[in-house]
């Protein structure tokens, strides 16, 4: 059974741009949310077996939303993606949790990478 | 009238901020992007609004907020019609795919905002030890003057000058006016003290 991905970006250019190629790449998306708030809600609902989740949206931040996934679950896997040169929100997510992160713009090649890795498929 | 170390600080955050933005832009586009600086310049607000509202181009941009120690109002537009090749290009469509003015458009063109002013924040971090936080970008759909009215005007409270970088970006087969504005909220003297010491 394909592996489920949930997708949270604020921008719909950057949620199709990631389904296209996590679908090509024989992965199911199950979700895509636009902020935090509703991340964290679709996440106690579908509990995807993966999560891209952008660092700066409105309402509820990448970071605050990763925190209240992993307080849920500590097995999450949550990929960050964000702007370039937010190095040190990087660093947060990582101790936040984050199984690892992606730097927009992104290549389909460091996509997938972020992806398999966090399911163990590397 | 600036004088040249002034004229010289301004031009080195330019030509060090379109540097990075070319390298990010030719990754977002995956085509090769050259951007020319067309002028570069600190400039009153009140002088360029009135020049901007005389204008009555449509455009779509981007505002990104960024915070920090001196923090910065950054303001990207494209005219109208760029708008979709920046969304086929990002979604590696076909040039002339993109017809209606969808959230995909406005969506692109808010990312490509972001994505510059996160570089540009990158190199006042890297380059003056200046941390700037981009917050969530806005996108703007509207003629020039009223972004202006609505976006610029809204700082000049706290801002007298401005930073304006007016660039031309080169893509295979196609020229894009593109505009950055960069508002220091400080002030535009603070701003240049700052960097200044980090230059010399």
């Amino acid at each position: 059974m394909a592996k489920t991905v949930m997708i949270v970006d604020d921008a719909p250019v950057i949620r199709l741009m990631l389904r296209d190629i996590i679908e090509y790449n024989g992965f199911t998306v199950v979700a895509e949310c636009d902020n935090g708030v509703q991340a964290v809600e679709k996440y106690k609902e579908l509990k995807p077996d993966l999560v891209t989740m952008d660092i700066t949206m409105p309402e509820k931040d990448g970071i605050a939303a990763l925190k209240e996934i992993i307080a849920l679950d500590k097995t999450a896997r949550v990929v960050m993606v964000t702007a370039v040169d937010e190095r040190e929100s990087l660093i947060r997510a990582i101790r936040s949790g984050a199984a690892d992160y992606i730097v927009k713009p992104f290549e389909e090649e460091r996509v997938l990478s972020a992806v398999k890795t966090a399911l163990g498929q590397a | 009238m600036i004088d040249h170390k002034t004229d010289r600080v301004i031009r080195t955050v330019a030509d060090l901020g379109m540097d990075k933005a070319e390298q990010v832009f030719t990754k977002l586009l995956k085509t090769s992007v050259k951007i020319e600086i067309e002028k570069v310049y600190m400039a009153d607000i009140s002088d360029v609004t009135a020049s901007a509202n005389g204008l009555d181009t449509k455009i779509i941009g981007a505002s990104v907020d960024l915070k920090g120690e001196i923090p910065f109002k950054f303001l990207f537009y494209v005219e109208e019609r760029d708008s979709m090749l920046i969304t086929d290009l990002m979604l590696r469509r076909p040039p002339g795919t993109a017809k209606e003015y969808d959230k995909y458009v406005y969506s692109a063109v808010q990312e490509a905002g972001n994505i510059l002013a996160s570089a540009m924040a990158g190199v006042f971090a890297a380059d003056f030890k200046m941390r700037l936080a981009p917050q969530p970008p806005t996108v703007i759909h509207s003629f020039t003057g009223a972004v202006f009215e609505e976006y610029v005007m809204s700082t000049a409270a706290s801002a007298d000058e401005m930073l304006i970088i007016e660039s031309m970006f080169k893509l295979t087969g196609h020229d894009l006016k593109c505009m950055m504005y960069m508002v220091p909220l400080c002030g535009a003297e603070k701003l240049i003290e700052f960097i200044t010491s980090g230059i010399y």
